[in-house]
């Protein structure tokens, strides 16, 4: 029987298929339409995951909608009331999308995918829920979930057991740590909804001593914690219920400064605002985590929601609350719902028990060694072929020793924000100048943020000051732990200011190219560890097909690129052609 | 002959361009009669009757803000309902 899960109209909309209880396919839509966080009906991820199955829309016996519209809507509704007149732009702007589109989700189903069978809805909290628990390993679980905003609910928790989640309590709308956290992040000149890791990524850089830090002591005039973790702000802060800018006036003045322009200087003003934010988001976050364990008694932990992306926190919790293991799900935020709904509704609303623990990210689109060839063949490319896995790993081993910045395309897309290594750029972590380098040539991004490492989880403890065992969401680059000091200078580019690293873990069964890939740069090395960042173009989407992968070498400073069983040099091919995105398709 | 082909197109474009900046005005005409008819006459009986919409006060005599959510599994026919 085949489910499937459908999220969209906020941000990063997807699409997940579940074939008798297991995802068999999960994609964002971004990936597709090369548009970020695109929010728009996931055609094309629905197309790719039926695809992958050779199916049709007839052999879908149920689709599910991460979230219920008519709630939304009411609570839209209510902003404007409580709001009148403020709320007027807002109005204007809003209220046409809500009428032509989001409250016609069922219309569009049946229409955009020819669909007549059942469509199911679930709150977004409970889609949060059951995307990270009916798939984690636990059978039993405390659940916390944060974001920005789902229908009201902000925060809630439960208990989950079995195939069954109760989410007992809750956080209501306007009072959102996620949206404390981008209001503050649109204050530092960031972008909202997206940039919210580099606020965490600049932390470190500020004053993390609650009692020095002056910006700690203002934001907590604006955020009334208490004991148990619940808290609610004071609104006349923020503007987020009634209007489009999310920083106000007072906040402003609060923090003794204008917002930040984009690409302004980040002063050390800047980077306390940003350990303020982060050392009160972690405060809340363990008080909630000691509360929930208190009610619940279970020492199973499962996160969703995008706060829980805040991988520097996660890296605390485990340290910091009587919880003894921890399970979140790669793509935590909105776009993981779809398989959150696609799963309660095989496991929950029609009662299957749980058969399907997700042990892998690589739930994307992959091209064959003949697609690949045929790509390069018909777009003239210069390529060398490998003859076996072997020379494939050795002569990337060596490449990527001697400096080279090499794009690893390989095997099925990662489901979630980040590339865990089948569309990754990787590179020499022992090399002092390789920041600066992979900046220079392919990421352009802010010298505040360093890069992260790949390391095989057997040789983790030797290198990072991993919780033991090291918590599974350690492989989806979600837990920030610090890089023990004898090798903090000898891994320069992935060691942050404060000692830290947000390293990825490898397990050969997930992917063993990738895994022997990095032992061999260990052993010429002498340290197996890699720098892992995102194949894409600055604000871009990660790579999807050969075509994104070769425009983004051709378009960057990439030396080589792997490409299923071929190597691509830059040097090689004529870079001109690539400079217009007409001249190649797919 | 091209010329004239030129002339009638941008004239086109002009006259797409306007229409929709027509359409936009009117949208927006009928948004604030909504917004100020709806919205507003809505909301200025509900303040007179003390109702707020958004819960948007702290209080520091209260001990928690969790309220009750109590979501679990329900009827099948649950689930069909988009509220
Ligand atoms: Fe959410």
């Amino acid at each position: 029987m085949y489910v499937l899960g459908i999220s969209c109209y906020y941000h990063d909309s997807s699409a997940a298929l579940l074939k008798d209880g297991v995802i068999v396919a999960a994609a964002e839509e971004e990936r597709f339409t090369r548009k970020k966080h695109d929010a728009s009906f996931p055609l094309n991820a629905i197309r790719y995951c039926l695809e992958s199955q050779h199916i049709t829309i007839n052999e879908v016996a149920f689709v599910g909608f991460y979230e219920k519209p008519f709630l939304k809507f009411e609570r839209i509704l209510s902003q404007h009331l409580e709001m009148f007149p403020f709320s007027f732009k807002t109005f204007v702007s809003s209220l046409p999308s809500w009428i032509n589109q989001k409250l016609r989700v069922m219309k569009t189903i049946r229409k955009k995918l020819q669909y007549q069978g059942n469509v199911f809805f679930i709150h977004h909290h409970l889609a949060h829920a059951a995307s990270s628990f009916l798939v984690s390993p636990f059978d039993k679980a405390a659940v916390l979930t944060v974001d920005g905003v789902g229908e009201w609910t902000t925060t809630s928790y439960g208990l989950a057991e079995g195939n069954e989640i109760h989410l007992m309590k809750e956080i209501k709308f306007p009072h959102s740590l996620g949206l404390l956290y981008s209001t503050i992040t649109g204050y530092l000149g960031f972008s909202v909804n997206n940039s919210e890791y580099k606020v965490m990524g600049l932390s470190p850089y500020g004053n993390m001593n609650k009692t020095e830090n002056k910006y700690y002591h203002q934001l907590k005039k604006i955020i009334d914690i208490k004991d148990d973790g619940s808290y609610r702000m004071d609104m006349g802060y923020f503007t987020y219920h009634y209007g489009d800018k999310m920083p106000s006036r007072r906040l402003c003045k609060l923090l003794e400064g204008k917002i930040r322009k984009p690409e302004s200087e980040v002063t050390q003003r800047h980077k306390d605002i940003a350990a303020a934010l982060q050392m009160i988001t972690e405060e809340v976050l363990f008080k909630m985590l000691k509360h929930l364990h208190a009610v619940t008694k279970c020492d199973n932990l499962i996160i969703g929601g995008g706060v829980a992306l805040n991988s520097v926190a996660n890296g605390k919790i485990l340290r910091n609350t009587p919880f003894k293991k921890i399970w979140i799900q790669p793509n935590a935020t909105d776009g993981g719902n779809s398989i959150g709904v696609a799963s309660y509704i095989y496991h929950t609303i029609l009662n299957h028990p749980r058969n399907f623990t997700l042990t892998t990210a690589y739930l994307g689109p992959s091209f064959t060694n003949s697609e690949i060839k045929n790509f390069l063949d018909s777009n003239k490319v210069t390529y060398a072929a490998f003859a076996d896995e072997k020379e494939l790993v050795s002569t990337t081993a060596k490449l990527i020793y001697e400096n080279n910045v090499v794009g690893w395309f390989q095997g099925r897309m990662e489901w979630g924000p980040r590339a865990l290594g089948t569309r990754s750029i990787l590179s020499n972590p022992c090399n002092k100048k390789m920041q600066e380098i992979l900046n220079q040539k392919v990421k352009h991004r802010e010298k505040f943020r360093p890069f992260a490492p790949v390391v095989c989880e057997d040789d983790a403890l030797t290198y990072f000051d991993c919780d033991q065992p090291i918590p599974e969401p350690t492989d989806y680059m979600l837990m920030v732990y610090p890089v023990k000091k004898e090798w903090r200078k000898k891994i320069p580019a992935v060691t942050h200011v404060d000692g830290s690293g947000r390293l990825q873990t490898i397990r050969r069964i997930q992917n063993p190219s990738y895994y022997d890939l990095i032992k061999e740069f260990g052993t010429l090395s002498g340290v197996p560890i890699l720098i892992n960042t995102s194949f894409n173009i600055r604000g871009e989407p990660i790579v999807c097909t050969p075509h994104d992968a070769y425009k983004c070498m051709m378009g960057t400073g990439i030396d080589y690129v792997m490409m299923g069983k071929y190597l691509i040099k830059r040097e090689e091919n004529p870079k001109d052609k690539w400079d217009s995105e007409t001249v190649a398709k797919d | 002959m091209t010329a004239a082909k030129l002339f009638l197109k941008s004239v086109g474009k002009g006259m797409k361009g306007f229409g929709e900046k027509i359409t936009a005005f009117v949208n927006t005409m009928l948004l604030l009669l909504v917004y100020l008819v709806g919205v507003g006459l809505t909301s200025f009986v509900a303040r007179i009757f003390g109702k707020h919409f958004l819960e948007r006060k702290t209080s520091k005599k209260v001990n928690s803000y969790w309220s009750d959510l109590n979501i679990k599994k329900q009827e099948r026919e649950k689930y069909y309902k988009q509220f």
